[in-house]
């Protein structure tokens, strides 16, 4: 109680909306006037109800007569849930990564150091590239790819506090009485990056659902017609000079997702009293 | 130790900002913008283009791309021209003065004299032999396809005289004045070659066009100049310059600004951003091409004749038409050109149609189970193909067929054994019926190779008469037979013919000249002419 | 403490170029995996036979092994093979393309700099302020929409609407400014937001307390103090800077038909010009990792904390 009372409003407002994209996503289908690739050869570019559009469209038709409301329920679940698998494959191998290291040092840290390293000089969209080519454009093969991108942030993490963790006391002691190594990491180190975690994971997020438009700008996103947010913004914007409502709309979502989980995020961190260095998550 | 720090901490940063601007400063050299056009006032001094693709060489036998067309035309000559301001398609003598059969598998050619190329040095027959023999000998792996679309029938070319060859062919040629005359076979300078190698010449051709190339930078742009010891009227404009703007929206806003004279790839759905703009003509043309689906009839799926008939009938192109692109593309009624002229466009063979109900009577013939028919497409290859295809697919459903996209990224990545048919084009190179046959469902061509199209034995035969006979009866009725053989056989489905805009500020006439290929620009004497600014 | 110093980098010089090589073997193997660009050459289908003989010309019907090894010899020499799209040398390529990046990069980066740097403090000084909280919530929505789509609206409004500026090359001062602005918008909202992070945090420790309560003025505290506690941080994440430009430049040379790296490169893998490709990666890893050694020289200037951190 006391928590939800100490919210700010804006964060609370946050959370309002983000709750109500999430219904809207888990529900897309029963929900959705029509089916995502249905297309209305007849009913093309129609402008949304706000603009002179008829009110079969809330938001509008794209270039094939897909109704844009339902592209978007069904893109937001698909993006959301790439986003979330992907940041869990990302952060769980980070998270591995970082605290290996940190815990066992020596040669395996520095190896984890070069990955980090590696990782932070290559631009990560040109490693992108270079896999969507190999492996193809499946959803599967991007989820894993736009999740792994920032994936160096908690390995950097976790390997710190590992670190600074291993030499309290408790945990000297469970290392010199023959704790297994697993379970000194699961009982006394995890335990400390808890909020941590949460917080980058929430920071993170905006950087995923952006590198998949970029992706879908350069023109390697996932497999159309499959609807996504980033897809439908890369599509959309040819038309931005006649139809602009296309790749507006669901930017509009894109922008309204991100801010909503980067200024829980903020809230969360100041709130659980996490000190790390942020930067932007671009 | 701390003040030290400090001290050091701002000098540090402010020596690094300082030098940063100054590094800034100096690597941005801000040359003239005005154009060359704007500061002479004479309008004729510069054309400017925005396109959205470039070539990656400027070696016309090298590449037969879309690309390549729109400036080869303009910088290769030919042996012989076709007349692009004429309706009906006539030859006309170009570097050749004349030509004429003199035996069955021989044609002399005699060459124009006193033609100079860019370099100053005076054109030969030695010069002419050397650049077709080289596309024939395939010196360069990328002459393969020049070789096998243009030059496949003929032996060599020998130098007779110093300004008369021989051109020895394999069969008789009825095509040749045809072939000559397209700008993948232009002639460049052997001793220029000879000197720098292939792959040089290919960054900087020389040879006797009107327009040489002054500036190429790959993936960037390309300058051509006027070259004043032109043998032919001399060109439109002192220079040229094509900049490569990929995406619409920069191309459009480029023209609007001023800052092109013209710009070119403008999808139909675009159009309307120039309506009731009085200061730039949009033109747009219906390009000798089809937008087809090439059946693999080796594929279990669309082995059968009856399915791919079925599937072709359920195709309703003009709601495609209508409404993907505004009603502007041309839906195929026939599978041939009216390019063709008229003795060899055959209007009783104007057979498809749109008929549900025989689709479905011959699907209920077909041994169709309720595969999955799969249209493999490449992305972002063909306008609108994946648009298409996903429009198509409904439309199917309403035979009972399933019809599934599936996009690759490129032709190696299309799976033969699953798909059953591919995306694909079917320009016409010349305005003969083998312009487009030859190149494309020819017995030893690209698809029959990968066994997508299975020729039978009597394809064969009547397509060595279509393409070699002397006699123009014969020819006419192999080609009449050809014709019907795809209509049983269905081994592909023409769709329509894309429908694509340029626009050009006003104060510059120009139209798509005629008897060209897709996508070439006309740039030289009577194509196009600057009238104002 | 000069020589373990000079040792410590010469440790980092080792490891860089270690992480060089890395790249060139991933890249090398892993752009092979992604096909042939001959074939990728002819989207309408090869002649027979022609793949062999372009095969043969390229070198591509050695083992990836025999054909890594004569990379690797070339490269010693300076040599980075030739595109097989353009048939020429790929330091031609590279230094026509990155000049053209650099041009707009050396500004992106002075500008995001010190635009985040005096945004960040701006921030951290005047946290209550109403400005400050709009401003905040503003830079955390421009930093949600995609770069293309701030890239397009601007070309839109400032050149086809109120045709005030160019909308593509880089002719003049003018045609500098939609494109540097676009490039450096990012960067500068994550610098800005680093800075405040670090100052805030220098803020919150009882040395700096102590100087506030001893009288000197907070605004003077913190730059004197606090700002250059949070500036080693930031010298740490300028190097992302340029990662952060090189990925915009993907996107944003495309809208403003700015002929530089990012532009070439996407099309050299999309092309499967393995040559450019190679080369690309491997210059620019080479500028960010050389950028992130000198950037270590210049903390120890500004911190000898770290100085001696490094050489114990």
């Amino acid at each position: 109680m006391s928590l939800i009372a100490r919210m700010p409003s804006a964060v609370k407002i946050c959370f309002v909306i983000l709750a109500l994209i999430l219904f809207c996503a888990v529900f897309a289908a029963p929900l959705a006037p029509y089916g995502p690739d249905d297309t209305q050869l007849r009913e093309r570019n129609t402008p949304p109800t706000m603009f002179k559009g008829s009110w079969a469209h809330i938001f509008g038709t794209d270039a094939l007569g897909r109704d844009i409301f339902s592209r978007l329920l069904h893109g937001t679940k698909i993006s959301l849930s790439m986003a979330a698998v992907g940041l869990t494959v990302g952060g769980t191998y980070g998270v591995v990564l970082g605290l290996t290291a940190g815990y066992f040092g020596g040669v395996w840290d520095k190896t984890v150091l070069a990955l980090v390293n590696f990782q932070q000089s290559v631009p990560y969209i040109l490693i992108v590239l270079l896999f969507v080519v190999v492996f193809g454009r499946s959803i599967p093969v991007l989820m894993v790819l736009v999740g792994m991108a920032r994936w160096e942030t908690y390995a950097k993490l976790l390997r710190n506090i590992a670190l600074s963790v291993r030499e309290k006391q408790h945990v000297a002691a469970a290392v010199t009485y023959n704790a297994s190594a697993f379970r000194i990491i699961l009982r006394h180190i995890l335990p400390e990056v808890r909020s941590q975690l949460v917080v980058l994971l929430m920071l993170n997020f905006p950087a995923v659902l952006l590198l998949e438009s970029s992706l879908s700008f350069i023109g390697i996103g996932v497999q159309p017609p499959t609807a996504t947010l980033g897809r439908m913004v890369g599509e959309g914007r040819t038309a931005l000079m006649t139809c602009p409502w296309v790749a507006v709309v669901p930017t509009i979502v894109i922008v309204t997702l991100s801010y909503c989980i980067q200024r829980i995020g903020e809230w969360a961190r100041d709130e659980l009293d996490v000190r790390m260095d942020m930067g932007g998550a671009r | 130790m701390k003040k030290f720090g400090r001290i050091c901490s701002n000098r540090v940063i402010d020596r690094v900002i300082v030098s940063m601007a100054i590094l800034a400063a100096l690597l941005t050299v801000f040359p003239q913008t005005v154009s060359a056009a704007e500061r002479s006032g004479d309008p004729s001094a510069e054309l400017r283009i925005g396109v959205q693709t470039l070539p990656d060489t400027l070696d016309a036998n090298a590449s037969v791309s879309n690309a390549g067309i729109q400036v080869y035309y303009n910088i290769y000559d030919t042996l012989i021209t076709r007349d692009s301001s004429s309706k009906t398609l006539a030859f006309k003598p170009g570097l050749a003065l004349e030509w004429k059969q003199t035996g069955e598998f021989t044609w002399e050619i005699k060459l124009r004299p006193n033609v100079k190329f860019h370099d100053g040095s005076t054109m030969t027959a030695e010069d002419v032999a050397y650049s077709l023999n080289r596309v024939i000998a395939e010196e360069d792996p990328a002459y393969v396809t020049a070789h096998s679309y243009l030059l496949a029938n003929f032996r060599e070319f020998e130098v007779v005289a110093p300004l008369t060859l021989a051109a020895h062919t394999f069969k008789n040629e009825p095509l040749f004045e045809h072939l000559l005359s397209d700008p993948n076979a232009g002639v460049t300078s052997k001793n220029y070659v000879k000197k720098v190698g292939i792959d040089k010449a290919a960054l900087a051709p020389i040879t006797t066009a009107p327009y040489k190339v002054a500036v190429f930078e790959p993936g960037q742009k390309v300058e051509l100049e006027r070259f004043d010891d032109y043998w032919g009227a001399p060109a439109p404009f002192a220079k040229v310059s094509f900049t490569l703007i990929p995406e619409i929206a920069s191309r459009i806003t480029a023209i609007m600004t001023g800052e092109m004279d013209m710009i070119t790839n403008i999808p139909p759905d675009q159009d309307k951003v120039f309506e009731g703009n009085d200061k730039i003509t949009l033109i747009g043309t219906v390009f000798p091409m089809y937008h087809i689906y090439c059946f693999v009839t080796s594929n279990p799926v669309t082995d059968n004749a009856k399915l791919r008939r079925a599937l072709d009938l359920a195709i309703d192109r003009q709601a495609i038409t209508d409404s993907l692109w505004e009603g502007k593309a041309e839906p195929a009624v026939a599978y041939q050109f009216k390019n063709y002229g008229d003795t060899l466009y055959f209007p009783d063979k104007e057979d498809i149609e749109y008929n549900l109900e025989e689709a479905k009577k011959l699907l209920a013939e077909s041994d169709y189970n309720g595969e999955s028919v799969q249209i493999y497409n490449v992305s972002n290859y063909y306008t609108y193909a994946d648009l298409a295809a996903q429009a198509v697919i409904d439309m199917w459903k309403k035979i009972g067929v399933k019809g599934e996209l599936v996009e690759v990224d490129s032709y190696t990545a299309i799976d033969r054994k699953k798909a059953g048919i591919r995306t694909w084009s079917n320009p016409l190179y010349y305005n003969d019926p083998m312009g487009v046959i030859e190149r494309h469902w020819s017995p030893k061509g690209e698809a029959a190779n990968q066994k997508e199209f299975l020729p039978t034995e009597e394809y064969v035969r009547q397509f060595e008469i279509a393409r070699y006979s002397p006699n123009s009866q014969e020819r006419v009725k192999a080609l009449r037979w050809m014709l019907d053989y795809f209509r049983s056989e269905t081994p592909f489905i023409y769709l329509y013919k894309p429908y694509e805009s340029l626009a050009v500020r006003r104060g510059i006439d120009y139209q798509i000249p005629f008897n060209l290929r897709a996508h070439t620009l006309g740039l030289r004497s009577g194509e196009i002419k600057a009238s104002g600014r | 403490m000069g020589n373990r110093m000079i040792k410590y980098l010469l440790r980092r010089l080792a490891v860089g170029f270690i992480t060089l090589l890395g790249i060139v073997v991933l890249v090398f193997f892993s752009s092979r995996l992604t096909g042939s660009p001959i074939e990728a050459m002819y989207p309408d289908g090869l002649e027979p036979g022609q793949l062999e003989l372009f095969n043969a010309k390229y070198g591509f019907d050695k083992s990836y092994a025999d054909q890594f090894v004569i990379y690797l010899k070339n490269l010693l020499h300076g040599d980075f093979g030739e595109s097989i799209r353009e048939r020429r040398d790929v330091r031609a390529i590279l230094t026509a393309r990155s000049l053209e990046t650099l041009r707009l990069g050396v500004w992106a980066f002075a500008l995001s700099v010190t635009c985040g740097i005096s945004l960040g403090v701006c921030i951290a000084l005047n946290r209550e302020s109403f400005a400050v909280s709009i401003a905040n919530n503003v830079m955390a929505l421009l930093f949600s929409i995609p770069n293309f789509i701030i890239a397009i609206f601007l070309m839109l409004l400032f050149s086809f609407k109120l045709k005030i500026l160019p909308s593509q090359g880089g002719g003049s001062a003018l045609h500098y400014i939609m494109p540097v602005a676009c490039f450096s918008l990012g960067p500068t909202i994550s610098i800005a937001w680093y800075v405040k992070n670090g100052i805030l945090e220098t803020i919150s420790q009882n040395y700096i307390r102590t100087a506030v309560a001893k009288g000197l003025g907070k605004a003077r505290t913190i730059i004197g103090y606090a700002f250059r506690n949070a500036l080693i941080p930031v010298i740490t994440q300028v190097g992302m800077v340029i990662v952060d430009i090189v990925t915009g430049s993907l996107v944003i040379e495309t809208v403003f038909s700015w002929p530089g790296v990012g532009y070439t490169l996407v099309n050299a893998v999309l092309d499967r010009d393995f040559p450019v490709v190679q080369g690309i990666i491997l210059f620019l890893a080479g500028i960010v990792i050389a950028l992130n050694f000198l950037l270590e020289i210049l903390c120890m200037m500004v911190d000898p904390r770290i100085n001696r951190e490094a050489a114990a």
